[in-house]
């Protein structure tokens, strides 16, 4: 399968002070195939943002890069880039509180990409009503300010925005996560929806282990700017491998109390790692009940395993390379 | 729902009856809590579970004496603690229960821990008011109390301020310090939602140990059916300021009784392999200052029936110890198919 968008070692450091250096993603290499879901689950602080915002060009990578659709991004956008690319990738934010102009209407928050497109005022309006409607709003919404709505609805409006320019991929970083529970469902099943109507490729972004695996049809695992597993969503969630990814599974409470009583106390050892001058080894050995010498002085890599044929690649000594 | 219906487990250290809150705003009264009642004992798990503004927090800040007042108020209701209704006395045999006899810890350990005090001495600060422990004592103890929550290096940690510890480590000083004069009810209102899962499996392990340990009661309030399930022995799932549906775990999660608990569990995806579809609820809670005259969730329900509108549902006994505020539950409700989860599914 053609990639649609492709990481290849892409690196994004910040740096804070005197030889001070953030490693938020480190040499992140990911295949996204044309209307694949991928999910990309992490604690906080495991880089998984830091890294969709660099794939959407939102942040200067600082080593690697980004194919869409065999064509090279570049390194750091300037404005006529977003300009090109609004129409081909899009973002829906986390926080629909935070991510919408409060002092913008409605309808010019949705037609603003539009309008930078050169689109006159009616045709802007037109496209406004209608995309609306298909994230269940109404037209008469365009004229209101974010602040009339509940979470759910804002939400609804930053997708509008987002799919309006009729992008062919999106990244949604934590769509759901500041949602209660049965609206989390409304716009998961929107999204998923959208998703079929207009054949979207998607790096779907959540802690939610649960909605993820529901969501997705990879799942990838981030620690510490690394990515540590990758496979089909069924096999990350039911048959982890990467001991991180156990524990991350076994801290999934699920709505079950005769599974969560018989569970037994499971608790990983120590918190997320600073990711500040990270040294090499595996940078989860601190926090590993399964750790060997060899994953204190040697980095890892990503690499294929053997799983009953189904693609699996899995940073971590424990596992054999597959021939 | 009748302290009768209440599962007879053993008798409760705190018992909620009828409690009534309302807050005044420039749009007029909200109507947060509308007759809640629910009790809790010994050694047990309470989880009160919903969504955001359907009362669960302000129920237990109301407990607590940390309703604002004005703008809110208690109406009516009563709150009893070995008798006594501390809706009203705070302080008996002139102590203070807050503190001493129930402990709480909050959702945000970042914004409700002093930042300009040591981490050591504001759990110091607690034994000193309450139990009139010497400073030098306090501080002692403070430090044992954080040896207890699993903190590393406890006695340097005591002496850092709120700002070099991450968020599981000042949810876990946050609990030290709920914990420092060994109440007999513990509060905890969403003390893992701002954590990681691997954070959360930690701090809910740890409550788990310390109640064990302690004996204490616990009130969990949460919107997170997975934190229940792991905690909860009783559950009282919440919807527009009323408790609808009140059960033991397994009451709540195998034969839910009530339509709005049903939503919410297919809401949520669940283990199983063949991805039955997700169902949301459609809609919005209803509007507080003008709460319906019927059943709140009426105009959401999939079972609705023309009296639920007018006629506000009582709570229905479904099984000892089990009951729904669900004219489903009348006993001469119409026969009606069983309530199912089911759905679209996400694609395909």
């Amino acid at each position: 399968m053609a990639a649609l968008i492709e990481a290849r070692g892409l690196t994004k450091h910040f740096t804070i002070g005197a030889r001070q250096v953030v490693h938020a993603v480190d040499d992140v290499s990911l295949a996204i195939a044309d209307r694949e879901v991928v999910g990309l689950v992490g604690e906080s602080g495991s880089g998984k943002s830091t890294f969709g915002r660099t794939l959407v060009g939102l942040y200067e990578k600082t080593a690697g890069e980004v194919l869409f659709g065999g064509e090279r991004l570049p390194a750091k956008y300037a404005t006529g880039d977003f300009r090109r690319m609004a129409r081909q990738i899009q973002m829906i934010f986390q926080d629909p509180y935070s991510s919408l102009n409060p002092r913008m209407t409605v309808g010019e928050i949705i037609g603003e990409g539009l309008r930078i497109a050169g689109d006159d005022a009616a045709r802007r309006r037109e496209a406004v009503g209608d995309w609306l409607v298909r994230v269940g709003l109404e037209r008469g919404h365009a004229s209101r300010y974010p602040h009339e709505f509940s979470g759910g609805q804002r939400q609804r409006v930053g997708i509008a925005r987002a799919l309006i320019m009729q992008p062919k991929f999106v990244v949604c970083d934590e769509p759901i996560s500041a949602l209660d529970v049965s609206v989390q469902a409304q716009i998961v099943r929107l999204l998923g929806e959208l998703k079929s109507s207009l054949g979207l490729t998607m790096l779907f972004i959540a802690h939610d282990l649960s909605m993820v695996r529901y969501v997705s049809d990879r799942m990838a695992v981030m620690y510490l700017g690394s990515l540590v597993e990758i496979g089909t969503a069924d096999d990350v969630y039911f048959r982890p491998k990467h001991p991180y990814t156990e524990i991350l599974v076994a801290s999934n409470t699920l709505a079950d109390p005769r599974t969560e009583r018989s569970r037994k106390a499971v608790a990983i050892k120590g918190e997320i790692a600073s990711p500040i001058n990270v040294r090499a080894g595996c940078r989860f050995a601190s926090r590993c009940p399964k750790v060997m010498d060899v994953c204190r002085s040697v980095t890892p890599e990503l690499r294929p395993v053997v799983d009953n044929g189904t693609e699996r690649r899995v940073a971590c000594h424990l596992f054999p390379a597959a021939k | 729902m009748s302290a009768a219906e209440a599962p007879a487990i053993s008798s409760p250290v705190l018992e909620v009856e009828d409690l009534h809150v309302e807050f005044d705003t420039y749009g007029g009264i909200v109507k947060a809590v509308r007759g809640a009642s629910f009790s809790v004992a010994k050694g047990k798990t309470l989880a009160i579970v919903g969504e955001s503004g359907c009362g669960k927090s302000v129920s237990v800040q109301s407990i607590m004496g940390l309703i604002p007042t004005p703008p809110g108020r208690i109406t009516r209701g009563t709150a009893l603690l070995d008798g006594v209704d501390i809706l009203r006395r705070k302080i008996i045999d002139g102590r203070d229960v807050r503190g001493s006899r129930i402990g709480m810890i909050f959702q945000d350990p970042m914004s409700s821990l002093n930042p300009t005090m040591r981490v050591g001495d504001q759990i110091a600060e607690t034994l000193v008011v309450h139990r009139g422990h010497s400073p030098s004592q306090a501080a002692a103890r403070a430090v044992e109390l954080l040896v207890q929550v699993n903190i590393p290096e406890a006695e340097r940690r005591a002496r850092q301020y709120p700002f070099s510890f991450s968020g599981g480590m000042l949810q876990r000083a946050m609990i030290a310090m709920a914990i420092a004069c060994e109440p007999e009810i513990l509060i905890a209102d969403e003390p893992t939602t701002a954590l990681d899962v691997t954070i959360q499996a930690q701090i809910l392990d740890l409550l788990k140990e310390l109640q064990k340990k302690q004996g204490m009661a616990i009130v969990l309030i949460t919107h997170d059916l997975g934190v229940v399930a792991r905690m909860a022995d009783e559950v009282a799932v919440m919807y527009a300021g009323e408790i609808v549906e009140h059960g033991t775990a397994d009451d709540v999660f195998y034969s839910a009784a009530h339509p709005y608990t049903i939503g919410l569990r297919s809401a949520m995806p669940s283990r199983d392999t063949s991805r039955a579809g997700l169902q949301p609820i459609e809609g919005a809670p209803p509007d507080l200052f003008a709460p319906p005259k019927g059943c709140a969730y009426f105009a959401r329900c999939p079972h609705a029936m023309l009296l639920c509108e007018n006629q506000h549902p009582p709570a229905f006994g479904v099984s000892p110890g089990h009951s729904a505020r669900c004219w489903l539950h009348h006993a001469e409700a119409p026969p009606r198919a069983p309530l199912q989860r089911g759905g679209k599914q996400w694609r395909r």
